[in-house]
């Protein structure tokens, strides 16, 4: 029995000495891609409302991050690689956004997801993409959550968190004397983009008369006893943070009540081609004197580089002109520069590293600096500050910019930040 | 004492509302023992349908009659295609296949009409009536809403309670077998059941459009509420389901104003649960009647 152990160990030992050497040197030869790249393509997933209660709007963005995608490809794509985007409607239902990301992901097999759309939905696949190593790029929601490299090291939000537009607004309004001597009152949806605005204002000191709150879907019926609310706490300058349909809502409400306080709406709550559908003929005048914070070139401005070009392409491919297929060509250009960066040899360590280390070069048309790296996955840190003029346009009101971080304490401070002009043709 | 009172009219106006589409889900109950989870689909169908029709108008009342001729034809479509097939093997399957309805109607909606939200203005002033110095938070539209609510009761409860009509669907919806063996036309009446609730349902669409918003989802929410009214209200009264239809915007209304908003909805389910436990027939039920 002794002798015959000899030969076996010595066999073993041999088995797993070539094993370990055949597999070393084929890493070594040619590595392993990772999926959803080839020679010739990149494949990229996105997870969006295209139908369902949350899609006015948001239906917008992804294709018009595929129109520009295309645009690219007709110039030759990145690195010699054309662009696919698979768009999957998810109806902004976190089941359904757990289904069609696994279809993406075992189907499709894509390299990279981007633009993922809403909070809840975006929460219950985001553990899964980090522990798959997918990237998870430019996610389209505030959730201050997502900004986490330690749990969440391939997720890397875009626009500013909802903490960081609070601050941004009480900012604004602790430093002009006006506002701040109004009667200062809030509301807000229920639910973590609420949460996290009211972190923003009780970090900045903010404090309101009175606060009130509508849940989300409410808004189908008149908002009249939060209305009656803020205005027997005579409420002159009332914080809303809701979505669009809500706003209509509130401000439909306000006016039927003879209700006219000075309003500041969250910038994801206020589109003027979203309102006038719902409100009509009336929203011009209704949203007149509405203060908004926004990080992007004001989209009516058709004489910067950025807009024109941009509106171009949305133009070529029949798409309206609003904020939500704005923000999906700006998206879309700098993740082409981000795979560009990330050189022939595309792999997804080299994309999360790229955007980790050379998001400063970055062109977009975002007006705010873009904080990313190994330690932050911020992404735009603030916002100006705006207000509608009577043809429901966003006007300019502070030359300069606010930045803020998403944490729980600090304030907002005055910046200026020069963005970079564009690059040639707005090819990455 | 002026809040109070605000939060008492506000809360009658978005009752009425929530009481129109209750008087729909009731409606096809009591004529068809079916509990009908796309009367909001069809609701927001046919209020497209009179969207269409007023742009291209531009009168409200040609609209509206637009959207009860479609609601019509869709209570007639939705109770041959897919009710009348599916309720032969039996009736739950029925109540799960009006779900079917509603998400393929929301899906047509999008296709015919897109997702975006649009806006539907209303005939009369929205804007609160100006009396004794103050602006009240109730509209000459909302008189409007409460009279078409409480006219359209008085009609529906004469047609059922003073016509052979509306006999020959009581008896067609409680017995088909009986009332088959009386000479009732059972499968009319329950067409005709169909085609009624439809109209009302397009009657509320429309009522419902100018305070909320029209998209293929935006009355989902009101069928919750507009639910647990009828529920309440015993699901085959009339009465029961307007008055608990305003009782629920007025629980809805106070519970926001004096507390969290986020509490109207729990304060409606302990309602809702409170009243199966003591009252499972509901407070306008007739259960009595029936068990004979």
């Amino acid at each position: 029995m002794r002798n015959n152990i000899l030969p076996r160990v010595v066999a073993i030992g041999v088995i797993s000495a070539v094993a370990v050497a055949t597999a070393g040197s084929a890493g070594a030869a040619t590595p392993a891609a990772d999926p959803g790249v080839s020679k010739s393509e990149i494949v990229i997933g996105t997870t969006t409302p295209l139908t369902g209660p949350a899609s006015p709007g948001y239906k917008d963005v992804a294709p018009a991050a595929n129109a520009y995608f295309t645009y690219v490809n007709s110039k030759g794509g990145i690195n010699g690689r054309k662009i696919k985007l698979v768009v999957k409607d998810d109806q902004y239902n976190p089941a359904l956004t757990k289904k069609v990301t696994s279809e993406l992901i075992l189907s499709d097999k894509i390299f990279a997801l981007y633009g993922a759309l809403g909070t809840p939905t975006h929460s219950a696949v985001v553990a899964d993409l980090n522990r798959r190593g997918i990237p998870d790029i430019f996610i389209n929601t505030g959730g201050v959550s997502f900004d986490s490299p330690k749990k969440y090291p391939t997720t890397f939000p875009y626009f500013p968190s909802y903490t960081v537009e609070a601050k941004v607004m009480s900012y604004y309004i602790q430093n002009d004397a006006t506002l701040n001597a109004k009667t200062k009152c809030l509301m807000y949806q229920e639910g973590e983009f609420g949460d996290n605005a009211m972190a923003g204002f009780n970090a900045a000191g903010l404090s309101f008369a009175t606060t009130t709150s509508y849940f989300s879907g409410q808004q189908v019926a008149p908002f009249t006893s939060q209305v009656t609310k803020l205005a027997q706490a005579n409420c002159d300058l009332v914080v809303f943070f809701g979505v669009t349909s809500a706003t209509a809502q509130l401000l439909g409400t306000a006016a039927k009540a003879g209700f006219r306080p000075t309003w500041m709406v969250t910038s994801v709550g206020s589109d003027p081609s979203v309102l006038s559908g719902s409100l009509g003929a009336a929203a011009n005048a209704l949203l007149a004197g509405v203060y908004t914070p926004s990080f992007l070139v004001p989209i009516q401005d058709t004489t910067n580089p950025y807009v024109s070009q941009m509106k171009a392409i949305a133009d070529a491919n029949g798409l309206p002109w609003n904020f939500y297929t704005y923000y999906g060509i700006n998206t879309a250009y700098v993740l082409a520069q981000a795979l560009k960066a990330a050189g022939p040899n595309l792999t997804r360590a080299g994309l999360i590293d790229a955007l980790q280390t050379k998001a400063a070069t970055f062109r977009s048309a975002a007006v705010v600096p873009m904080n990313i790296s190994a330690k932050s996955h911020q992404g735009l840190t603030g916002y100006w500050m705006g207000k509608y003029n009577t043809s429901g346009q966003v006007e300019r009101l502070t030359p300069y910019i606010m930045t803020a971080t998403s944490a729980a304490s600090g304030t907002a401070k005055q910046a200026t930040f020069k963005p970079g002009a564009p690059t040639s043709k707005l090819l990455p | 004492m002026t809040t109070f009172i605000d939060y008492l009219l506000g809360g009658v106006s978005s009752g009425a509302i929530i009481a129109l589409m209750a008087l729909a889900i009731v409606l096809i109950w009591r004529s068809t023992r079916v509990v009908n989870f796309a009367q909001v689909g069809q609701a927001m169908f046919t209020t497209y349908v009179a969207l269409t029709v007023r742009d291209a108008t531009g009168n409200w009342i040609i609209a509206l009659l637009a959207a009860i001729a479609a609601g019509a034809v869709l209570g007639l479509v939705v109770h041959w295609l897919v009710i009348r097939p599916v309720k032969r093997v039996d009736t739950s399957g029925a109540i799960i296949a009006t779900f079917g309805v509603l998400i393929s109607l929301q899906a047509l909606a999008g296709m015919l009409w897109g997702g975006d939200t649009r806006g539907y203005a209303p005939p009369v002033s929205n804007d609160g009536i100006q009396l004794a110095g103050r602006i009240w938070p109730f509209s000459w539209y909302d008189v409007l809403v409460i009279g078409v609510t409480i006219a359209l009761v008085i009609g529906l409860t004469l047609l059922f309670t003073r016509t052979n009509i509306g006999l020959a669907m009581r008896a067609s919806a409680f017995n088909p077998e009986v009332a088959r063996l009386s000479g009732v036309r059972v499968s009319r009446s329950l067409a005709y059941g169909w085609i009624l609730a439809g109209m009302v349902g397009a009657i509320a669409g429309v009522l419902v459009a100018p305070t909320s918003q029209v998209s293929p989802n935006s009355f989902d929410i009101l069928l919750v509420f507009a639910f647990t009214a009828a529920v309440i209200g015993g699901l085959d009264s009339l009465v029961g389901a307007v008055t608990f239809g305003i009782g629920t915007g007025l629980v809805i209304s106070l519970v926001s104003g004096y507390s969290d908003s986020s509490n109207a909805p729990v304060v409606a389910l302990v309602l809702l649960a409170l009243n199966l436990l003591l009252k499972p027939d509901g407070v306008f039920g007739h259960h009595h009647s029936r068990a004979v």
